[in-house]
């Protein structure tokens, strides 16, 4: 068994001392940042990503922290939607819908401990199926040229318009406008200067910190004005922390059909959490609502998004590490991090970076079990601390973000730049545009020119070589499929609708 | 209403791209499709999109005139940190940035000098002391210090 062999590696890497503490850091650090109102994984990732930066880590253990920020965020989240009703992010928001009921009931205590359980499932399930699939995927992709990458990314954006928000044209704008800031800067093959408006700053376009803190960070803050801070919330009371077994057996099969739907929804490129709580609570519900009591306070309508968010957050890694295409907006803020130490994503990483990537799966096994054990003692500590008050949150987190940007670039103009991209995603967050197509465009961009540019190069200006090999007509295929998905999903539910 | 502003400051975004893409000068390109032609397509792409939306805007949920002023007041803000930063150092920009945000948050006058003054410390002592990353001193501090 090869794979085995890899993960003995793997975890070879991730149980050294620091590596262990790093694992079980993130995780706290990504709790936190989930379980606060307002603040979900990808403004953890985006806030502690230049911290991580500065600090000088090795590659291997920046990411390994960062991971554990974001699945401890999937984990996290779920605290403020059962006890306040208030969603940490877009994944979070089916979590509140049996949950909160369950804290009215005075079911607080269970709701938390069931949820905790639900997404151990949910993650150990898909980083089982990670440890398996990614290397599968991985040797089919090394077969990929400069054309059929070219076509990925094509299928992603489809992906993402297809499914993402409800107006597929703001998805696609979201995509347009990623690629458009990551099109600034020197052109690396001729050397001309794009968009640069003669600032001398800007020549190597815009660094990837000062975007990230701008669309997650800068903007957030402006959102949170809306928000009312939990402090203004009447804290329900926690009893027991624990679930019983007859309740865990009673979601059994809620639990393992909602993480294998997160797992897959994850591995599509560009479907994040979101989508993975609001199919697989659908389903959930279709399936085991016999009495109506969905939403007034089932388990089962709990076990259901929390399970598939936190397997959606491993199945999502698959298509970065294998074909360095992002599967949700977190995972493009990693792929943009692994970037910053000048690697390379894409199917050469598995084989030229084993370590790196077997000891990242390694270390999400730890992370979980670290997830779980950490969170049964620690939930009242939580709770107290989403209690902080906006007064204290909100500057605190400009400040640690534009420290981090600082720290990195050496000048105030980076803190501009990312204030006007702040101002920008305010807007964009504003007026419904998804802010995930955005940062994969902006990641992607260059990656996806530069293959655009060799595949013409290969054929010499023909457009044929996207239509050669099978791969590119799999691509294809499924990239024409995906967008007629909403069309089909529509039909179905007026045949539905018809015969009730 | 703003979501048809805001489409049509897109399309002057994709409309510049597509200009600018054109204007590129290129003296010599390797590859038969060189610089320009990618954001040519991005703009022309940015273009065509935001006209659906300007032909069908949605509605847009923006908070009330109070609101909407504290979100100008924090922006402006933002900016006035960024331009002052270098002169009146780390600890005095934040502490008063975060004094000012602070209040915007509803917090009272100690509530945010308290915060003010501990998260500038506390930041600054992480980042200079524990991360060794240099935070400007600002000109006061550095002529009190007589350095």
């Amino acid at each position: 068994m090869e794979v085995l062999t890899s993960l003995m590696s793997g975890f070879a890497v991730a149980t050294t001392p620091l590596h262990l503490f790093l694992i079980v850091l993130g995780c706290l650090l990504g709790t936190l940042f989930g379980a606060l109102p307002g603040l979900g994984p990808i403004n953890g990732v985006a806030i502690l990503l230049p911290i991580c930066y500065t600090l000088g880590l090795p590659v291997e253990s920046s990411l390994i922290m960062l991971a554990g920020i974001y699945y401890g965020a999937e984990f996290g989240g779920r605290i403020s939607s059962i006890l306040l009703n208030v969603p940490g992010d877009a994944g979070a928001v089916f979590t509140c819908l049996d949950g909160y009921p369950m804290a009215q009931k005075g079911l607080a205590g269970p709701a938390l401990a069931l949820s905790g359980v639900a997404s151990f499932i949910g993650g150990t399930i898909a980083i089982v199926g990670l440890t398996f699939f990614a290397p599968m995927l991985a040797s089919v992709a090394i077969f990929f040229g400069p054309s059929e990458y070219f076509v990925l990314m094509i299928f992603a954006f489809a992906t993402i318009s297809a499914l993402m928000g409800s107006n597929p044209a703001k998805s696609l704008i979201g995509v347009a406008v990623g690629l458009a800031v990551g099109v600034v800067g020197v052109d690396s093959t001729t050397g001309v200067l794009r968009f640069t408006f003669g600032e001398a700053e800007l020549f190597d376009g815009f660094e990837f910190l000062i975007v990230i803190v701008g669309f997650f960070a800068v903007s957030e803050i402006m959102l949170m004005l809306e928000h009312h801070s939990s402090a203004d919330f009447e804290m329900p009371k926690i009893t027991r922390v624990y679930v019983t077994v007859k309740e865990l057996l009673y979601c059994k099969w809620t639990m393992v059909r909602s993480s294998i739907i997160g797992f897959v929804v994850g591995v599509l490129p560009g479907t994040g959490a979101s989508i993975a709580s609001a199919v697989s609570y659908t389903i959930a519900q279709k399936i085991s609502d016999k009495e109506g009591t969905f939403g007034k306070g089932d388990m089962r309508g709990l076990a259901a998004p929390e399970s598939a968010n936190n397997a959606c957050a491993g199945g999502a890694l698959i298509p970065m590490l294998t074909l360095g295409v992002p599967g949700s907006g977190t995972t493009a803020v990693l792929l943009g991090a692994l970037m910053l130490y000048n690697i390379n994503p894409g199917p050469m990483l598995f084989v030229e970076q084993p370590l790196l990537v077997w000891g990242l799966i390694a270390s999400m096994y730890i992370g979980n079990v670290a997830l779980l054990v950490i969170n049964f003692p620690m939930v009242r500590v939580f709770t107290k601390i989403l209690q902080v008050p906006y007064w204290l949150l909100v500057p605190s987190v400009i400040v640690l973000a534009f420290v981090g940007v600082y720290s990195v670039n050496m000048s105030t103009f980076a803190l501009l730049l990312s204030i006007i991209l702040g101002v920008l995603g305010y807007f964009l967050r504003k007026l419904h545009y998804p802010m995930a197509p955005v940062i994969l465009g902006f990641v992607l961009g260059r990656i996806m020119e530069d293959n655009l540019r060799r595949a013409f190069a290969m054929s010499g200006g023909e457009v044929n070589i996207f239509f050669q090999g099978t791969i590119n007509w799999i691509l294809w295929g499924l990239t024409i499929f995906i967008l007629f998905v909403p069309i089909i999903s529509k039909m179905v539910a007026k045949r539905y609708a018809l015969a009730k | 209403m703003i979501d048809r502003a805001f489409g049509v400051f897109l399309l002057c975004v994709g409309l510049y791209m597509v200009y600018g893409g054109i204007s590129l000068e290129v003296p010599f390109s390797y590859d038969p499709l060189g610089p320009s032609a990618f954001p040519i397509g991005i703009g022309a792409l940015l273009a065509l999109l935001s006209l659906f939306v300007i032909a069908k805007p949605g509605k847009a949920h923006f908070p009330d005139l109070n609101t909407n002023l504290k979100t100008v007041l924090i922006v402006v803000l933002l900016f006035i940190y960024q331009l002052v930063f270098d002169v009146l150092g780390f600890l005095l920009a934040t502490a008063l940035l975060v004094f000012c945000i602070s209040r915007i948050f509803k917090g009272t006058t100690s509530q945010a000098l308290g915060s003010g003054v501990g998260v500038s410390v506390v930041v600054y002592g992480i980042f200079s002391f524990l991360l060794e990353v240099p935070l400007p001193m600002g000109v006061i501090f550095s002529k009190l210090l007589g350095a």
